[in-house]
């Protein structure tokens, strides 16, 4: 006997048993159901309406609509936002920062247009007389 | 099933319910609360619980008479309303259903299919009450989905086609968990069929 067959004869078996075992008593009072059910339609009324579908397209269409204008903002605002920028669009600029002494830092800020040199000291209150500024 | 001899009668029946006639829906309940109680029972393994959710699932059924479009038979719908019903309520007893369903109480219509077919069943040489605790601990052992496929084709004896329709699935998917289920009864079972 193949291997389907021999399942399929146990399970001829299994059904059996369910059938035979799974029974469920008759129902002993079948009117009661039907007063039960009419009592609590009889104070529900009519059967309700089908709920028009309006609502659940408007909603469609709402959710739509505010994604497409994530998507066109996102667009016109986020690669403005992280476009390179040019050296010209700076103020001005760091063109050299150097400190012999540990605790002091210096920068200096070279302003392009107006031909000017701005020097930035921090850590220091005065410039030693042993240091020299170029 | 025989369902398409009424469906006709049925689509009368529901057209005036639908317009508020109590009597027609009266009428409904009278021709299918049979089969749904005893397809509930089946499900949930408990008179009382069988009993309450057909009563449910007829008032279901009332409060949504507007969406029943016709496609299925007016009872494939009751089916669909009946199980959901069930899985709802296996669910909430976490997929344990109650055994509570008397032997004694098991005199069954003799017209009906879910009467066996044979005095002689497979087991009769087994103590019938231990037998029948071992089949409905099981049975309890399946989730509420694959309990209402077995129950819908083993013992309802329905299509493939019957039981999509009837639990609102595909197919497929009706064939995969009756494959499963059926698994899962026969390593949970298959010492007993030794006995015989």
């Amino acid at each position: 006997m193949k291997n389907s067959d021999q399942n399929e004869a146990q399970w001829d078996k299994t059904r059996a048993l369910l059938k035979a075992h799974l029974a469920v008593p008759p129902l002993q009072h079948p009117d009661f159901i039907n007063i039960q059910v009419l009592k609590s339609i009889r104070h529900e009324g009519k059967p309700r309406a089908a709920v028009a579908l309006f609502p659940l397209r408007w909603l469609a269409w709402s959710g739509a609509g505010a994604l497409a204008a994530a998507v066109v903002l996102t667009l016109i605002f986020l690669p403005h936002h992280f476009r390179p920028r040019s050296e010209g669009e700076f103020i001005s600029q760091v063109i050299e920062a150097r400190a012999e002494m540990p605790q002091l830092s210096l920068s200096s800020f070279h302003t392009p247009d107006e031909r000017g040199v701005v020097l930035w000291i921090e850590g220091s209150e005065f410039i030693p007389a042993s240091e020299v500024v170029r | 099933m025989g369902d398409d001899l009424s469906s006709v009668e049925d689509t009368a029946l529901v057209a005036r319910a639908r317009a508020g006639d109590t009597s027609a829906f009266d009428d409904l309940i009278t021709r299918h609360r049979e089969k749904i109680y005893m397809h509930i029972g089946f499900m949930v393994r408990n008179e009382e619980d069988a009993l309450d959710l057909t009563q449910e699932t007829f008032i279901r059924a009332w409060r949504s008479l507007a969406r029943f479009d016709g496609g299925a038979s007016f009872l494939s719908w009751l089916y669909r309303i009946a199980t959901n019903a069930a899985i709802d309520l296996c669910r909430k007893r976490k997929n344990r259903p109650q055994i509570e369903i008397e032997l004694g109480a098991m005199a069954i219509d003799a017209a009906s299919r879910t009467t066996p077919s044979s005095p002689e069943t497979p087991g009769a040489g087994l103590d019938r009450v231990e037998i029948k605790r071992r089949i409905e601990a099981a049975f309890s052992e399946l989730s509420p989905e694959h309990r209402a496929v077995i129950v819908l084709k083993e013992i309802e004896d329905c299509s493939y086609e019957e039981i999509a329709s009837r639990i609102g699935c595909s197919l497929g998917t009706v064939m995969s968990r009756l494959f499963y289920a059926r698994k899962k009864l026969q390593v949970l079972l298959g010492d007993l069929h030794e006995e015989f």
